[in-house]
């Protein structure tokens, strides 16, 4: 057969059984299988090799972790003594006392209140009617479970006397801005996000276009300011994690840009029909959006969760040099960074892990949600 | 009737002015902030001031763990907000005095302090002739700290290089620091001093590294560099495969527990045919300015009894700080420990270190990490000194206009 | 040209033509761009015509009950009956006016000079605190905002007036209280919704922020930092020391060697220095020369005469000691202390001057340094000082212009020769002959802000393409039709984003120090004699910042490219493999094109973040190393935002933090709207629902 305009050479076998004109290319199929093996077998390389790096800088991080030699960073990998001290270093002083529940009126008004709710919750809970006629289980026990565990680590966290211990402290203090965060940012975002999706008003444009201009201006610009208003209002040194909070939360409502992506590719109609039918909208808000807004309010949720456990710059301007109100990033920076900390290296490769596990396996469970989040809200609109 | 009045009048601001000097005492809160491994220190030294001074029972006082360097930064970012008292190196004097986060020490004090310290630590809490913090150590200077099994010979620095490549250890030394590299051009035979009014601005400076001293200084230390053991560091604690290292007496503990039975500590060796030089530095306690004059009387006192002979002496015993007191330096501890001896023997070729501006450290840092970054390691004589030139005016640029 | 002529260019014609189209299309997008502006600020006072307009014949037209309303607010309102919206106008407007007379008067007034009184001490040594410059610009701005926004409140209420008697006229009801509060959640449930953020970024963003760019025309640093001292404005000073190097004036000194030889030092304001030597015979030239020029060391004055416009500044007060400042009207300043003994003159002094025109006159001992200075001021009140190491710093240069000619005529290996010309603001010109010209140039601070600028965009560029692409290539490389484990692989890369960054940048970067792990493991197996320069060399550093930070962007890029390869339609790549196509040319025909229209936007957005990148450089090398070519502290690898970190918190200079925060934001500005002009994916949202 000629050879025209690369059309390929080929065999034609008709096959009386199947009935069908098959069109088989030998040589070139084996030559093609080959080479695709040939790139598969050397991307695969590619990607072990890749792998190995990726993993590298994490496995000696942990490896260092144990290490029993003083010193700072050493040349070689695997520590010559093995030891756990390090991590009870970062253990060390802290105690569980249960009396810290009742200490003083408020915590004995917040814990009772903590507990009420929670107990509250279950109960409603395990006494849902099912929503459809096939679920034979009364009650929604998967819910239940999830509060009753969130209760008992409630009580269990702030059980915790950790005034002699720095890290557990820490870890605590971050841990509460990173839930209050998580909550009070989401609750922000979302509402400015789905108003700007959905609603039109005079002055929407202008808005928008005001947050895109002050998002230019570089955030530590305004640190010193910052750190005045919150001394006036008492949120510094001592008061640092509410200050933290403030700040974090106050200016969250900027950043829409995600979430209002995902709004905007849920259908209007949704929103129209249900209006029609003579909802207000902020029950169209809370009963029909929400529910399906399940991915991004997760995304929006985890990565609210995840940013004060990074924040350096403004939490050691805030904390302004009170030990007690460190979150982990301050503390840990100035274990590995000044003189004054000596032999610290090791204990902060075992802050590091300790850190870096909950965040990591949090990040691997909702994978999901991010990767929804942004490749959904990050490229559209 | 006038006259009686105006004598009662006299006798009531008299016997009030008493009252003050009889100290009513202070019953507040005071705030300190001390070098982290001095915390728990210091917090039992103010349980026997407290004791010992029954008008201040009341008062609580709370000690913190602020480096030195961090707690100059932080008072001059927020003065109202940092520690009553607080301890620094006394580099950081001028920025301290110019944004006004010092309080001048109280006279008698300050008579006090002059007598009973060495001249050197005195001189180092003076701006012009006013003083303004309490001198707390001598021992702010540098020395060399070597493992006895790699180096045979620490007088001279090319074989101490010779020594640590050969076993394959490193030497460490800070090149990119301006405290440092003195040792270098003080050695050398440069001089660079600031001189600064009793407001803590630069008027004058004297400095002459673009020289041929200069050069030679500047030779050494591009040829330390080029050694494959040498690595820029000065923290005994961030070392690895220690030789030797150019360190101060507050990384003692740790070089002693890397080296084990090869410590050993003695002054600075000779490079080129000079001995090397350097700084030497002091540490002190300031107080900040205070709206409450018992407030204030209360921190003097306290700040004198941290800074007095016998608790200058415990805490040298507690962490090994070397003492600024006459009496203390004379105490047979202090005299038998080998850190603090070497020091002894280096600060003999020491400059008391003086005023210098913050844009002066950052300059030197410069000069230093382009002498890391192997920039200079081809350049002629006549380059180095266009090097030096250009050091030398843009340091006198510092000068307040 | 059409689309038929398009297609028969060879792919170089085509690629000409495109380039000149784009490069023809930026005079459009900035003309737009202009007329955008020029739109906007049309509109706005249109806009405000408009609103002013309204207001008068609202009055005019309007019954007894809206003329009320403009004095007592929401008096209309409540008049017909709407007591909720106006018992709420009314509330607001009490609280404001107590706020303003209260409170907020106070600040403003002092805006002008941001406050004239220092702090004061007691003979004790306690402090009395003054006028804090701080809080003066904080509290005045903050009123600003709240007149604005009881201004803007008291329209509204005039609106409200008006549309309540349009709608009483044509005879329908108004809306009762309980209306609007349902209608809180749903006509209005945007302004509910928007309520707490919009006030949140109000107060802790948008304050800020003007605030800071107020800052820049101040000089608030270190020096004059308030409680205890004060800051002032001082125009556009600050841009020109980091934006212009200016060369005049300068400042002449002559020294004479040993050996005979006249040098004469040329400093020009930014510190460039130039040395020479002057020929014999012009050596009398020189002093006629220099004559109008200024020469440091005047005589100290034994005793001076009465004038006015003199200034008398508290440099310090501590324990009762005064150090004082009185600046002459030529400028000469005179520096001098008083002790606690005279406190209560010292302040009686400065007071003095506030007052009005005082006439001082000093006598002085100049061996020992002290004086007695006597002051008049108004209403004849005498004070006496006895003053102590007393200084002086004479009075300020009086500008030379010159030019510096070169004679490129030197033989080779010689040093230039050249003429300098002095030209006194007399008119007269002196001319002589040099040799020997060397020049000291000096690290300034406008040349170290083009260096850190220049890394800043170069840095942003690289980060973004370099992790884009190959972010791409290994989504492309995973999702290949026959690779197994596509979810193991992902897994593994993501984990750079799970585990927190400051971990893993600080970690990362004490691995490649001259002591660390990569350098110790490279020496142990002998393959390099000597640590490798990763953070010491300038170049070094950057390009190992560049590595690290796609060992961090890749995962990230590659989640965002595995998403949208994945909304390519199969039979695209079906057909073009029919055709014959290879790997690479589906890639560049195909795949490219449709990730570059849909993540346009977003490499945009990542771009402007990129130059804004804290975390990575910080953590990485601290904007390190310096180098003496630098200045203000600035490192090669520092963006222009770490700068502005080191200069907030190390250096306590907030004035020239804030132009620094100014120029970021110009530079994001102006890229965002060039690429949002030219790029058409951005410009179609509604058609996108």
């Amino acid at each position: 057969m000629a050879k025209k305009n690369n059309i390929p050479e080929v065999d034609i076998i008709v096959d009386e059984k199947a009935g069908v004109i098959r069109e088989v290319q030998p040589e070139k199929l084996r030559s093609k299988k080959g080479h695709e093996m040939r790139v598969n077998a050397s991307i695969y390389v590619l990607l072990v090799l890749m792998s190995i790096i990726w993993l590298c800088p994490f496995i000696f991080l942990v490896l260092q972790s144990f290490r029993g030699e003083t010193g700072g960073q050493v040349a070689y990998v695997l520590p010559k003594q093995w030891t756990l001290a390090n991590y009870a270093f970062l253990f060390e002083g802290a105690r569980f006392d249960l009396s810290l529940l009742v200490k003083d009126l408020g915590a004995v008004i917040l814990t009772v209140l903590i507990n009420l709710a929670g107990l509250l919750g279950i109960f409603f809970c395990l006494r849902r009617k099912p929503k459809n006629p096939l679920e034979t289980t009364k009650g929604n026990w998967k819910m239940a479970a999830l509060i009753f565990g969130g209760l008992l680590a409630l009580n269990f966290v702030r059980a915790i006397d950790s005034s002699e211990c720095n890290f557990v402290r820490w870890f605590i203090n971050t841990l509460t801005i990173a839930f209050f965060c998580a909550i009070i940012q989401t609750i922000m975002q979302l509402s400015v996000s789905y108003t700007l999706s959905r609603m039109r008003f005079k002055g929407r444009k202008f808005l928008m276009n005001v947050c895109l201009v002050l998002g230019m201006f570089p955030g530590f610009l305004t640190m010193i300011v910052l750190y005045y208003l919150l001394k006036t209002l008492g949120m510094t040194q001592e008061g640092a994690v509410a200050g933290l909070i403030l700040v974090s939360c106050a200016s969250s409502g900027m950043g829409y840009y995600i979430s209002k992506g995902f709004f905007d590719t849920v259908p209007k109609s949704l929103d129209e029909s249900a209006r029609i039918d003579g909802a207000t909208r902020f029950q169209v808000f809370l009963k029909i959006i929400m529910p399906m807004a399940k991915p991004i309010v997760i995304y929006t949720i985890l990565m609210a969760f995840m940013g004060p456990w990074g924040d350096y710059v403004f939490a050691s301007y805030v904390a302004f040099g009170e030990t007690s109100s460190y979150n982990v990033a301050v503390g840990l920076y100035q274990w590995v960074n000044t003189n004054d900390y000596q032999g610290y290296f090791t204990k902060f490769c075992a802050g590091g892990v300790l850190v870096a596990i909950p965040i990591t396996v949090l990040f691997m469970c909702l994978q999901k949600y991010y990767v929804e989040g942004v490749t959904g809200g990050a490229v559209k609109g | 009737m006038k006259k009686i009045l105006s004598l009662v009048l006299a006798v009531a601001m008299m016997l009030s002015l008493c009252s003050f000097a009889s100290a009513e005492g202070f019953s507040g809160e005071i705030k300190i902030w001390v070098a982290e491994n001095v915390v728990d220190f210091t917090k039992a030294q103010v349980e026997v001031f407290n004791a010992a001074h029954p008008e201040y029972a009341n008062m609580t006082v709370i000690v913190e763990p602020v480096g030195e360097g961090d707690a100059a930064t932080k008072m001059i970012t927020d003065v109202e907000a940092g520690a009553d008292i607080f301890g620094f190196a006394q580099d950081q004097l001028g920025r301290l005095v110019a944004a006004n986060a010092l309080e001048v020490v109280f006279e008698d004090n300050a008579a006090i302090i002059e007598q009973t310290n060495d001249a050197g630590a005195v001189a180092a809490v003076k701006m012009g002739d006013v003083m303004y913090a309490y001198p707390m150590t001598s021992d702010n200077g540098y020395f060399l700290y070597y493992d006895k099994s790699v180096v045979t010979d620490p007088t001279d620095l090319a074989k101490v290089v010779a020594d640590c490549e050969a076993a394959g250890k490193n030497i460490y030394f800070e090149i990119n620091s301006g405290w440092y590299q003195t040792a270098f051009f003080f050695g050398a035979g440069c001089t660079l001093t600031y001189s600064t009014d009793d407001l803590g601005n630069i008027v004058a400076m004297d400095c002459n590294y673009a020289s041929a001293n200069g050069v030679k200084a500047l030779k050494s230390m591009i040829n330390l560099a080029k050694s494959p053991a040498f690595v820029n560091g000065s923290s005994a604690s961030n070392a690895t495969n220690l030789g030797a290292i150019v360190d101060g007496t507050w990384d003692a503990g740790a070089i002693k527990a890397i080296l084990g039975d090869n410590y050993a500590a003695v002054k600075l060796p000779t490079v080129d045919g000079y001995q090397l030089g350097g700084f030497g530095g002091f540490k002190m306690l300031g107080i900040k300015p205070q709206t409450d004059e018992a407030k204030l009387a209360a921190c003097d006192a306290l700040a004198l009894f941290l800074t007095s002979g016998e608790v200058q002496l415990a805490r040298f015993e507690a962490v090994g700080w070397g003492p600024s007191n006459l009496e203390a330096q004379q105490s047979d501890a202090v005299k038998s420990d080998v850190a603090l001896s070497a020091l002894g023997a280096q600060l003999a070729f020491c400059v008391p270190q003086g005023q210098y501006p913050g844009e002066y450290w950052s300059l030197a840092t410069a000069l230093g990490d382009d002498i890391l970054a192997d920039k200079y390691d081809n350049y002629t004589d006549e380059q180095l000194m266009e090097v030096l030139v250009t050091f030398q005016t843009t340091a006198g640029s510092y000068i307040s206009k | 040209m059409n689309d038929l002529d398009y297609l028969r260019m060879n792919k170089l014609q085509k690629l000409l033509h495109n380039a000149a189209k784009f490069f023809r299309g930026i005079p459009a997008a900035l003309l737009g761009m202009l007329t955008g502006i020029l739109n906007f600020f049309t509109g706005i006072f249109t806009g405000i015509g408009k609103v002013l307009k309204d207001i008068v014949m609202t009055y005019i037209h309007g019954d007894w009950k809206t003329k009320v309303s403009y004095t007592v607010m929401g008096f209309g309102s409540f008049a017909r009956g709407q007591w909720l919206r106006g018992l709420l106008f009314f509330v607001f407007q009490t609280v404001f006016n107590l706020y303003l007379w209260f409170f907020g008067i106070g600040f403003v007034s002092k805006l002008p000079t941001l406050g004239t009184e220092a702090a004061r001490t007691t003979a004790e040594g306690a402090i009395i605190y003054g006028d804090n410059s701080f809080l003066i610009m904080l509290y005045g701005v903050l009123t600003f905002f709240f007149i604005a926004a009881f201004l803007y409140t008291w329209y509204v209420n005039i609106k409200q007036n008006r549309i309540s008697e349009e709608i009483l006229k044509s005879g329908k009801p108004l809306k009762t209280a309980k209306d609007d509060v349902a209608s809180m959640l749903d006509n209005q449930f945007h302004k509910t919704l928007l309520a707490l953020p919009v006030i949140g970024v109000t107060v802790f963003t948008i304050l800020p922020i003007i605030f800071m760019i107020l800052v820049a025309f101040t000089n608030y640093d270190k020096e004059h930092a308030p409680p205890m001292k004060l800051f002032s404005w001082v125009g556009t000073e600050n841009f020109n020391t980091l934006l212009s190097s200016q060369e005049n004036p300068l400042n002449v000194t002559k020294s004479v060697h040993p050996d005979g030889t006249v040098a004469l030092s040329v400093v020009a304001k930014n510190g460039d220095t130039f040395n020479m030597y002057v020929n014999a015979e012009d050596v009398g030239l020189i002093e006629s020369a220099i004559a109008t020029t200024y020469m440091p060391g005047t005589e100290f004055p034994v005793s001076l005469k009465a004038g006015s416009g003199w200034t008398l500044e508290l440099m310090k007060q501590s324990r009762g000691a005064s150090t004082l400042r009185l600046t002459l009207s030529n400028g000469t300043e005179l520096s001098f202390g008083t002790d606690k003994t005279q406190l209560d003159n010292t302040n009686a002094a400065i007071d003095l001057f506030k007052a009005g025109p005082v006439s001082a006159e000093m006598t002085a001992d100049t061996a020992a340094a002290t004086g007695v200075l006597t002051l008049t001021g108004v209403n004849d009140t005498v004070i006496t000082l006895n003053v102590t190491k007393l200084s002086e710093k004479p009075g300020k240069d009086i500008d030379a212009e010159f030019a510096l000619v070169y004679d490129n005529t030197a033989a080779e290996g010689q040093n230039p020769n050249g003429k300098i010309t002095f030209v006194a603001s007399t008119g007269e010109e002196v001319t002589l002959r040099v040799t020997g010209i060397t020049e000291v140039v000096m690290p300034s601070m406008s040349r170290t802000f083009s260096q850190v600028l220049t890394w800043t965009l170069i840095w942003a560029f690289f980060a973004t393409f370099l992790n884009y692409f190959l972010g791409m290539l290994v989504a492309i490389m995973i999702n290949k039709k026959g690779i197994k484990f596509k979810k193991v692989w992902r897994t593994i890369l993501v984990m750079t984003i799970a585990i927190p960054q400051f971990i893993s940048l600080l970690y990362v970067s004490k691995m490649f120090a001259a002591d660390g792990l990569i350098n110790g493991m490279l020496m142990n197996w002998g393959w390099i004699k000597e640590p490798l320069p990763f953070w010491t060399n300038a170049t070094w550093a950057k390009i190992t910042i560049i590595g690290i930070n796609v060992w961090i962007g890749i995962p990230y890029l590659m989640l965002i490219a595995t998403g949208i390869l994945m909304n390519i339609p199969a039979d695209l790549y079906e057909s073009a493999r029919i055709d014959g196509a290879n790997a690479f040319q589906t890639y560049m025909k195909i795949t490219l094109p449709y990730m570059l229209f849909v993540t346009g936007p977003y490499l945009l957005t990542s771009f402007t973040g990129n130059i804004n990148n804290f975390n990575v450089i910080f953590l990485l090398s601290g904007g390190k190393p310096t180098g003496m070519g630098l200045s203000g502290n600035a490192g090669s690898t520092d963006l222009l935002i770490t700068w502005l970190y080191k200069m907030t918190v190390n250096d306590n200079n907030y004035k020239l933090a804030a132009v620094l925060g100014i120029l970021v934001f110009v530079v994001c500005a102006v890229i965002n709207l060039v690429v949002y002009n030219l790029i058409p994916s951005v410009k179609n949202e509604e058609d996108f629902q």
